[in-house]
């Protein structure tokens, strides 16, 4: 009987053997012009980095533009370009060397109001334009200045327009500034701060803005006079620049042309994500990442140290990260499904344990072997990475209704199970060819998951977990 | 016995009195607008009367000395008001002498017939003659916000509130600010921040605050002005002396608006010491910001790397003042560090003429782009036989030129390794015979004083305050010259000079 293997385990495999099921629905979404970042990103289980643009020499451009919001609207906007590039929001993220000098040189090409750029946290050297009230401005109109700084110390920090920030945070001319840490000038690769405490697998971006609707109106019309940014009262709330759900777009994606950047978190149970949140806007945001508590390593850019050689010993865990304007907090996220009390990867407990030897009757001992759960027996099939061996072979708590009695989410793969796909009628499903697991990281204030009133939308982006790639 | 245990108590327990009174004020903004404003003045006794109300209200420091804070209230509003301390004891209330129970509450009972409460604390009644008097004992050190308790959505919007800055009890100096901590007086910067809704003061002003009127309560307000220490930032206010270079700065953040606020230092990191005035047990080093939720208060010290003025902003919204259509910017703030330059080097002085260095040159790097605020100058170990002979002169990179010393210092009495530091703030002229100290520039040959070139022509200026608005960058001379051409002998600056920058914002 041991030989009828689950459904799930089965179609598991045929996924993974047959990555050109993958490529297929891939591309069945994007046909349907459905792009998900998900089975265009890297490979699965290569580092994901952040993307952006390389120092130490930028040339940004300020200048006007429209994006789009989820629920059809687009808003006239500020930002920065990336030289001759098309202007975004936010602006380009700026990666840099810990210890290089810095130089951004700035174009005005706005007509409403100078331009200036500060970097909270770095000295920095302005030159040319006009004085300001925190640093020299470029006058509208193709008016420059120039910033230098040595970007002394690595990790998460912002920049963003000193000229009335009030209205030109609110406008979108506002970026993230990563310093990527180095020993002896070489950049130290998947570590955040000079100590191990903050070594990861995958960095993700999150920066976190909102937006009031009528000032961009106002200013868009030329109506500067009527601009009170005492009285803004947001309305749309963004990650990287993308209100939900567009967030899981793409890097890139051809129909956000100003909002290059995804929010999508995909990562492989046990790898250590490295969350860089930024509060970017001018309130406070509580980014709640479920599925598994972060522990939160820097704040400001600054590794919470009690000494300087103790790494983050002063980190704690949280299930929401606080966002406040003007901060940055990095986090380490890994999720393992551990204590969820059953195999999430639907390892039966009959195909697994063979009592009362261990092992197959009649068989030799194999290397796998291993009592994982240490409930006496043996077990045949062997642990994924970083599976919780506790809940090996653990039954799935839920007897799952045939397909006739479901409605299907974009997201469902067929299959409950990590890395599984099971059979889906025609036309369900296809947003997860690969049988991750999805779910929902958000603002924690649930009124920040609209867009301009309509739900669901907002501050919220995607996790999603993906079954490690078998060994080659 | 126990009356002499009483007594010596009340004799250790020493205790600072302050008189306040609760009183209407106008505050122009800088759009204009007049807006009435509720605050505290600080009366020399119980009805004086001699006070000036302020928004905020007079800042309280108990000394390290002092471990009780008694404050007499005196309430010339139409409405019950007093006073909290957030996270201090209320030790005692006395209504004219007589104690009452600190934990009173005005009550009242609404249109549906619920009692409800409307002062944290004992209320001091409008127009009252006689003093209510709040006692707090064992005052924990640290950086505190006082408050209206009664009608405290209103009346902190109003403008009741203040700050209080308790010393550590220990130490000799009494600028201890928190256990293993002291800070030099003159570098504590208190900064408190705040919001005014004019529509709710206008409505007050009108009687149209409350049930019935125009606005009936706190629930939608939402502020037009942004203020630290009471102003909106106009580019009118100067810079706030925080201290010098190489000195450690205490900025005492205090947030007494009903919103968040996140001040953010340019150009430098702090370190976050305390919250709430309990110290960390593990400081948060390297943060350019502080989230300062409403009613809070933090503590962060900062060191500069270099003199100027640091800008000290909101993050949150309150980078404005009434949106565009009024001036520059709400809560924005500058911290003055100033900057020593110096000279080592020795000028030897003739019998007669200029003296070997001249002029004798600082030069500030480009660096330091900005204006100066005030100028201060020590000669170091200046010898001459007769003094009187000398005169001395400053020149800005710009021409500004400024007589620090001519004809002064008698011609009996010679000086030996004088020590002379000039700076305005001194009302004391340089003495005879010269001494080793801090003086205002002093001129006293009323005739001309003729400096060759490359020293500009006269006339000088008497103050160093000429140099205000003068760029810091630059070369700085300083011209010698021994105008006396009969006898006197020679002399010597024997260890240089230093010139002491503060900029403007």
């Amino acid at each position: 009987m041991r030989n009828l293997k689950p459904t799930v385990i089965i179609e598991r495999t045929t996924v993974k053997t047959t990555p050109r099921i993958n490529q297929v629905l891939a591309g069945l979404a994007l046909t349907l012009g459905l792009a998900i970042a998900g089975p265009q990103a890297q490979a699965a289980h290569a580092h994901h980095v952040i993307p952006g643009i390389v120092g130490p020499t930028f040339n940004l451009r300020a200048k006007a533009g429209h994006l789009s919001t989820p629920d059809g609207h687009n808003l006239y906007f500020w930002g920065f370009a990336n030289g001759a590039g098309p202007v975004q929001y936010p602006g380009p993220t700026l990666i840099v060397n810990q210890g290089q000098t810095i130089t951004v040189n700035l174009v005005n090409d706005l007509t409403e109001l100078p331009v200036s750029i500060v970097f909270p946290g770095q000295r920095v050297t302005p030159s040319g334009g006009s004085p300001g009230l925190l640093t020299r401005e470029a006058v509208p109109g193709g008016g420059t200045a120039s910033y230098t700084f040595i970007a002394s110390r690595p990790g998460t920090f912002m920049y963003h327009s000193g000229t009335r920030p009030d209205l030109a945070v609110e406008m979108g001319l506002v970026g993230a500034l990563i310093v990527r840490p180095t020993t002896g000038g070489v950049p130290i690769a998947n570590q955040a701060y000079a100590h191990p405490d903050s070594a990861y697998d995958h960095e993700y971006l999150y920066l976190l803005t909102e937006m009031d609707e009528s000032i961009h109106t106002l200013v868009e019309q030329g109506r500067m006079s009527e601009v009170n940014t005492a009285k803004r009262f947001p309305v749309y709330w963004f990650i990287n620049g993308r209100c939900g759900p567009d967030t899981v777009a793409a890097d890139n994606a051809v129909y956000l042309p100003t909002q290059p950047y995804s929010a999508l978190t995909i990562f492989s149970p046990g790898d250590k994500v490295l969350m860089r949140v930024i509060g970017a806007g001018q309130d406070s945001h509580p980014l709640h990442h479920h599925g598994n508590n972060a522990l939160i390593i820097a704040r400001n850019a600054s590794l919470l140290q009690s000494t300087t050689a103790s790494g983050a010993d002063l980190g704690y865990s949280v299930f929401t990260i606080p966002a406040h304007p003007g901060e940055t907090t990095d986090a380490l996220f890994s999720w393992t499904g551990e204590k969820l009390g059953w195999d999430v990867y639907g390892h039966a407990p009959d195909d697994v344990d063979n009592a009362p030897l261990g092992w197959s009757t009649g068989g030799a001992k194999g290397a796998e072997d291993i009592d994982h759960d240490n409930d006496g027996v043996y077990d045949t099939i062997p642990l994924e990475p970083h599976e919780y061996a506790a809940d090996h072979g653990k039954p799935f708590p839920v007897k799952l209704p045939g397909d006739q009695d479901l409605t299907f989410g974009m997201f469902y793969s067929g299959s409950p199970f990590l890395g599984g796909v099971g059979s889906l009628p025609p036309g369900e499903g296809g947003f997860n060819p690969s049988g991750g697991f999805m779910y929902m990281w958000h603002s924690h204030n649930e009124r920040e998951l609209i867009n301009n009133n309509i739900f669901p939308g907002g501050m919220l982006t995607m996790a999603l977990v993906e079954a490690h790639p078998p060994a080659p | 016995m126990g009356g002499f245990c009483l007594s010596l108590a009340s004799k250790l327990e020493a205790q600072l009195t302050v008189y306040l009174r609760a009183d209407t004020a106008i505050q122009t903004m800088p759009d204009g607008r007049q807006v009435l404003m509720w605050g505290y003045a600080k009366d020399s006794s119980f009805g004086a009367h001699d006070g000036t109300v302020s928004v905020p209200g007079p800042l309280i420091t108990v000394p390290h000395t002092f471990t009780k804070l008694t404050i007499v209230l005196e309430n010339n509003l139409a409405e019950a008001t007093s006073i909290v301390i957030p996270n201090q004891h209320t030790a005692s209330v006395l209504d004219n002498g007589t104690p009452v129970p600190p934990t009173t509450h005005t009550r009242f009972t609404d249109s549906q017939n619920r009692s409800r409460a409307t002062s944290f604390t004992f209320d001091t009644p409008p127009g009252n003659t006689t003093p209510v008097t709040y006692v707090w004992d064992n005052l924990t050190p640290g950086t505190y916000l006082y408050h209206s308790g009664s009608h405290a959505a209103l009346q902190t919007q109003m403008g009741l509130y203040g700050a209080m800055i308790k010393r550590l009890p220990s130490g000799t100096t009494g600028n201890g600010v928190y256990p293993g901590l002291v800070v030099k007086a003159g570098n504590q910067v208190p900064l408190v921040f705040s919001e005014i809704d004019a529509e709710v003061h206008d409505a007050v002003q009108a009687g149209q605050y409350g049930p019935g009127g125009t606005i009936t309560s706190m629930q939608h307000s939402t502020p037009d002005y942004f203020l630290i220490n009471g102003q909106c930032y106009t580019g009118a206010q100067p810079a706030i002396q925080a201290g010098a270079l190489g000195d450690t700065i205490l900025l005492r953040m205090i947030n007494a608006s009903a919103n968040q606020h996140v001040p953010v230092l340019g150009q430098q990191s702090m370190t976050v010491i305390a919250e709430d005035g309990r110290p960390y047990a593990d400081r948060r080093t390297g943060q350019y910001s502080v989230f300062l939720p409403a009613m809070k208060t933090c503590d962060a010290l900062f060191v500069p790397l270099l003199g100027g003025a640091y800008p000290i902003y909101d993050r949150a919204t309150g980078f404005t003042s009434h949106g565009t259509t009024g001036p520059v910017g709400g809560m924005l703030a500058y911290l003055a560090i100033g900057q020593n330059f110096t000279a080592t080097a020795p000028a030897n002085i003739p019998e007669s003429g200029q003296a070997s260095r001249y002029g004798y040159n600082i030069t500030v790097p480009a660096t330091f782009d900005w204006k100066v605020a005030k100028v201060r100058v020590i000669l170091y170990k200046l010898s001459h036989p007769r003094p009187a002979d000398l005169d001395i002169l400053l020149v800005s990179p710009d021409g500004t030129a400024v007589m620090l010393m001519s004809d002064a210092g008698g011609t009996a009495q010679p000086a030996n390794l004088v020590s002379l530091t000039f700076d305005d703030s001194v009302s004391v002229s340089v003495p005879t015979p010269l001494g080793t100290g801090a003086w205002k520039p002093t001129d006293i040959n009323t005739g001309p004083d003729t400096f060759p070139a490359p020293a500009p022509a006269g006339p000088y200026a008497a103050t160093l305050s000429a140099f205000n608005g003068s760029p810091a960058a630059g070369t700085w001379s300083l011209y010698i010259v021994d105008d006396d051409p009969t006898g006197g002998g020679t002399g010597r600056l024997n260890a240089g000079w230093q010139l002491f920058l503060t900029p403007a914002p």
